[in-house]
């Protein structure tokens, strides 16, 4: 038998772990983003709660 | 009322009452940017053969490492400066962008396990370069439960800068380790000597990648830094520390 000296490249199918981390990166970020924005609301809350801002 | 905190810590501006949003066109615009760039990198750029579409990880995952890197490297610079000018703007500079690099490194100890058990078969191994990284995560996530456990602000400021400074020693070592010791990680094909060793497609979308992150960074960092600003003007106003 004869075999060929070019080997043919199988590409690996792999495509779910770069879409998982796609999709864990994007959540963290938009995780992050969500925590700034409702932070932000609790002090802005408590800025016009306080007897101060009324001066 | 609609004004915002001015930055300072002048008691005039402290006690304006509105305070700015924190989510903003910039942040809207970088966003759209680091979107862009994944639809590129999914849809406009080719896919190596030997590691299939899995190799597709590293545009966000070297992009979110140089950013991680810019954020630490960033906090220890403002915080010596702050123990040489004791400005507490410098202060909330360095507690924003030690937030925002620990978010980022997040993103690359996740994506890096996600790449590596395709590519290397095993989803972690204790080399230098992921124990290091992951080290880095665990300095800069204990200097942000170092800042919650200290209530007085200026003693609060002055460890914090220590520490922040302290740690980015390790961002030298984290970029040598993969020529230190040996390692399953790649060396740099781009941040190195010689000439980037990439397809012109793929070193296209990477620059764009680290371009765009680069963008998110600076919009978390001042959506952040915002946030301090208003805890800041809070404090003053009910008569605690910030």
């Amino acid at each position: 038998m004869v075999l060929s000296r070019t080997r043919k490249v199988v590409m690996p199918d792999n495509a779910g772990y770069y879409h998982a981390a796609y999709a864990s990166a994007v959540v963290i970020y938009a995780l992050y983003v969500a925590s700034i924005w409702w932070r932000a609301r609790r002090v802005r809350e408590r800025f016009t709660r306080s007897p101060a801002s009324h001066d | 009322m609609t004004g915002s905190v001015a930055v300072g810590d002048t008691p005039g501006s402290r006690t304006r009452t509105g305070i700015a949003p924190v989510v903003d066109w910039f942040l809207v615009a970088a966003s759209a940017a680091v979107v862009g760039t994944l639809v590129r990198a999914v849809a406009f750029t080719p896919v190596e053969m030997r590691q299939g579409p899995a190799q597709k990880i590293f545009y966000i995952h070297a992009p979110a490492a140089w950013v991680a890197f810019l954020a630490f490297g960033l906090v220890a610079i403002s915080g010596l400066l702050y123990l040489w000018l004791r400005d507490p703007r410098l202060d909330r500079f360095a507690e924003s962008s030690a937030e925002v690099g620990v978010v980022f490194t997040t993103v690359v100890l996740i994506t890096g396990p996600m790449w590596g058990r395709p590519v290397w078969g095993t989803w972690w191994t204790w080399d230098a370069r992921l124990t290091l990284t992951l080290f880095l995560w665990f300095v800069y996530a204990g200097y942000l439960v170092l800042r919650g456990a200290i209530d007085n602000q200026e003693q609060r400021a002055r460890y914090s800068a220590v520490l922040g400074a302290l740690g980015a020693l390790l961002i030298p070592f984290i970029h040598l380790s993969v020529y230190l010791f040996r390692t399953l990680h790649p060396q740099p094909i781009v941040m190195k000597p010689g000439a980037p060793s990439l397809p012109g497609e793929m070193l296209v979308t990477l620059l764009i990648a680290f371009a765009s992150f680069t963008l998110l960074y600076v919009a978390l960092l001042r959506a952040r830094y915002r946030l301090a600003e208003a805890r800041g003007a809070l404090a003053y106003q009910e008569g605690g520390d910030a």
